[in-house]
């Protein structure tokens, strides 16, 4: 048998498999066309959108790649990826190692019931809003707010500032929200990870003499290789997508989100700005096409150098 | 398997069934759902800003119902005509009219909307929204013996004033609304300070209110760059106004503007050197709003600055006459208060101030524009009937004084007592220059945005001037090449 015939008859074999499970395959398509319908079309037709101007409630032109060219002469768009950059770095820290130490806290817990509250009391949060605590937090930035009046009582009333207003505080004040950033899922992620790890290994580092932080070092970080991977990873998509954050804490006023000038100003937050507020819904979509290869690039890059050299599969 | 195939069927039965009563709970649009039995053939979506019903302004108070009730009397007047009540998303740090350009975009948008005029111009061109004009010089049939619906309108200058750059009327000015500075009697009376009657004044009282650990003057990032900047503007360019004013606008608004200047003015004046690095009275504007900012709230974007005040932090609040209805329903205001308006600026400020009665900067309240939904649902008739109605001065009157923060703009509507001073207020002279109302949102946006960054000391005055200038230039060039103007006109007026 030719390879050719090889594979007709491997197709042949998948289509008579598809139509002997055509009842399932039926139910998948309303499922399927859903998310064609509403997260590929919408994607793809803003692809198709960066190659024209498009103002809102008029007919689209057509005008190649102008505004990729100009979104590489915006200096807006440079500002606000240098934002974005200190945000992602930060961002990144924040979230892989304050819950990496929460959940070895937790995992090293004697008490088993001590250690499920522990987890309970860190996933509480997950379920306040993400908009109710950035109003928090801009709550307390304000000139009432916990922020000042805590340093009023320690006698540090010379620090206290405007703290959103002031364009060299601002973006510290965005990465601040969230302290002490022990996010719920990702402390539940990684100790998963820790409870995955076979009593085997943990016991033979004992007898070797391991004490905690070898243990941890040695044994535990390189099987939470794997869980690190996938939160940096998300980590990395929520900070370059999410804007709306900056847009509630810093965009109070009309139309000043992302500011003092363009202090606190990132890319997704200005894709808004010039979709919904200048109807400039084509500049917008040539934002939302770079912010994808960006992201894209990134995610294939964490996902090639980011690799456990040990990974533990179960059998 | 033939049994799962009946459920099958008997699923996608269900969903047939199903979907024409969705389809028809959708149509019924708006907070008042209901499944479309009745009567009526005309259906008018309304989203009435802050008289929308069940809106509790401040969070205080009962809610609003009156523009409800006197929409169900419209209903009973004709049984044809339904009155829908939208509500609209309060979203932060947005610009004005996104919302419901949105909804235009969707062709879902209410058939009569609440939106500052100015944000409805530059989208004129788009056939979004219908000219007034034809049926202002009707009679309103719900006023006995008008001859036309404009002279039903108690501020004549104003509501005339809102005219668009093209000459049309696209907004009713409903009622009017005025700031002022809301002050703390007991405050002033402990620090010892009293109502300023200069500038030089003010300033230093705000230094004296400061010294003694009050915030002086409540602020917001939005009023700063837009009532302060129209203010300070208007008391060093009132002086030079006949240089300025090539354009008389029609003698009906010129006593409400008094020598405003429009876009056009603004853009010749920007190419004549004027507002720029090198005029000096503009840098002194921008030196002197500086200079005010350190006796303000520390945090601009913060909108607790009312709780500052209410709460006895800060001393002074310049806010709108809504705010009037918080002061006195508020149960947590234990303190005499009052307000005044912004003293004028004496050569004691400024070499540029001459000590001109400081001019006003509000004006149209609650504007009413009329979308083209109306037209393409074939109910413009019912739509433009029902503002008429709603003008009528029992209606108006009903609607405006159950909020209590506003005047109403229709004559034989009698204002609320405790609006008097806002009332005085307005008589005044409206300011030189909005410029929020002059390049459109983007201009806005960008100005905001450097101003900001030049009151919190991310830029300094040159840095910012420039900055300034070269946006005032690339927005000036765009209006004058979009409207194709030519100021030759303007060039023999002004004598060159």
């Amino acid at each position: 048998m030719s390879p050719t015939s090889g594979r007709a008859s491997e197709r042949l074999g998948l289509a008579e498999r598809m139509w002997k499970n055509r009842l399932l395959y039926l139910c998948l398509v309303p499922t399927f066309t859903l998310l064609l319908i509403f997260n590929y079309y919408p994607a793809l037709s803003a692809f198709q959108k960066a190659f024209y101007r498009y103002d809102v409630g008029t007919k689209a032109e057509f005008i190649g790649l102008s505004h990729l060219l100009r979104l590489v002469r915006d200096p807006v768009i440079w500002k606000s990826a240098g934002n974005l950059l200190k945000l992602g770095l930060f961002g990144l820290a924040a979230g892989l190692i304050p819950p990496l130490i929460a959940a070895e806290l937790i995992f090293h817990l004697r008490s088993e019931r001590w250690r499920y509250y522990s987890r309970v009391i860190f996933v509480i949060p997950m379920v306040v809003p993400g908009v109710a605590i950035s109003l928090i937090w801009r709550f307390m930035y304000g000139d009432a707010g916990p922020v000042s009046a805590f340093l009023e009582l320690i006698g540090a009333e010379s620090l206290i500032r405007g703290w959103l207003s002031d364009p060299h505080t601002v973006l510290y004040a965005i990465m601040f929200v969230g302290f002490p950033f022990i996010t719920g899922l990702n402390l539940l992620i990684y100790y998963s990870g820790l409870a995955n790890i076979p009593d085997s290994i943990l016991d033979a580092a004992k007898i070797d003499g391991a004490g905690i932080l070898s243990t941890i070092f040695r044994v535990h970080l390189p099987f939470l290789m794997s869980p690190a991977r996938i939160l940096s990873i998300m980590t990395v998509i929520a900070v370059v997508q999410g804007f709306e954050r900056i847009l509630i804490i810093t965009g109070a006023g009309e139309g000043t989100g992302g500011g003092p000038g363009y202090a606190s100003m990132v890319p997704g937050l200005y894709m808004y700005y010039q979709a919904f507020s200048f109807k400039r819904m084509g500049y917008a979509c040539a934002i939302g096409l770079a912010m994808f290869v960006v992201l894209l690039v990134i995610t294939m890059l964490q996902m090639k150098y980011m690799r456990s050299e040990t990974e533990y599969v179960p059998e | 398997m033939r049994r799962f195939n009946n459920i099958s069927a008997a699923l996608l039965l269900l969903v047939l069934l199903i979907v024409p009563k969705v389809q028809n709970y959708v149509r019924v649009r708006g907070e008042e759902t209901t499944w479309g039995t009745g009567q009526a053939t005309h259906e008018i979506e309304v989203f009435t800003g802050f008289y929308t019903p069940g809106f509790v302004p401040h969070g205080i108070g009962d809610p609003l119902e009156m523009f409800r009730v006197v929409g169900k009397e419209y209903e009973a007047l004709h049984p044809d005509t339904r009155i829908v009540f939208r509500k609209q998303p309060a979203v932060a740090g947005t610009v004005e009219g996104e919302w419901v350009r949105t909804q235009l975009v969707g062709g879902v948008a209410p058939e009569i909307v609440s939106i500052n005029t100015e944000s409805v111009w530059p989208d004129v061109d788009k056939g979004w929204w219908l000219s007034l004009e034809p049926y202002m010089a009707e009679p309103n049939p719900y006023v006995p013996g008008s001859k036309t619906w404009w002279e039903t309108f108690a501020n004549q200058a104003l509501t005339r004033a809102k005219r668009g750059p093209d000459g049309n009327l696209y907004s009713i000015s409903f009622d009017l609304v005025e700031t002022a500075v809301y002050y703390n009697k007991d405050i002033f009376g402990e620090v010892g300070v009293t109502i300023p009657e200069t500038w030089a004044e003010f300033i230093e009282m705000q230094k004296t209110l400061k010294a003694a650990g009050y915030i002086p003057l409540c602020m917001a990032d939005a009023n700063a760059s837009d009532w302060a900047q129209d203010i300070v503007f208007d008391q060093l360019y009132y002086p030079i106004l006949k240089e300025l004013d090539i354009e008389r606008g029609p003698e009906e608004e010129e006593e409400y503007l008094r020598g405003y200047l429009f876009p056009k003015e603004l853009c010749y004046n920007i190419k004549r050197g004027y507002f720029s690095p090198e005029d000096e009275r503009y840098r002194e504007m921008w030196r002197l709003l500086k200079e005010w900012r350190q006796y303000w709230n520390l945090d601009l974007v913060n909108t607790d600055r009312i709780r500052l005040f209410v709460t006895g932090r800060a001393a002074m609040l310049w806010d709108g006459s809504y705010f009037i209805r918080r002061m006195r329903n508020d149960p947590y205001v234990d303190f005499e208060w009052g307000v005044f308006y912004l003293p004028p600026m004496t050569e004691e400020t400024s070499p540029f101030a001459t000590g001109v009665e400081a001019a006003v900067i509000g004006g149209a309240g609650l504007q009413l524009s009329v979308t083209k939904r109306a037209i393409d649902d074939g109910d413009l008739d019912q739509t433009i009937d029902f503002l008429r109605f709603i003008t009528a001065p029992h209606n108006c009157e009903r609607i405006v004084n159950e909020a209590g923060m506003f005047i109403p703009n229709v004559k034989g509507a009698k204002m609320a007592p405790h609006l008097k001073p806002f009332a005085e207020i307005i008589k005044r002279r409206y300011c030189t220059v909005k410029w929020m109302f002059s390049f459109g949102p983007e201009f806005n946006d960008y100005m905001r945005r450097t101003f900001a960054l030049y009151l919190g000391g991310g830029i300094e005055l040159d840095s910012f001037m420039r900055l300034h200038h070269e946006h005032l230039q690339e927005s000036a060039d765009y209006l004058i090449g979009k409207e194709g103007w030519d100021f030759t006109e303007f060039d023999k007026a002004a004598g060159q």
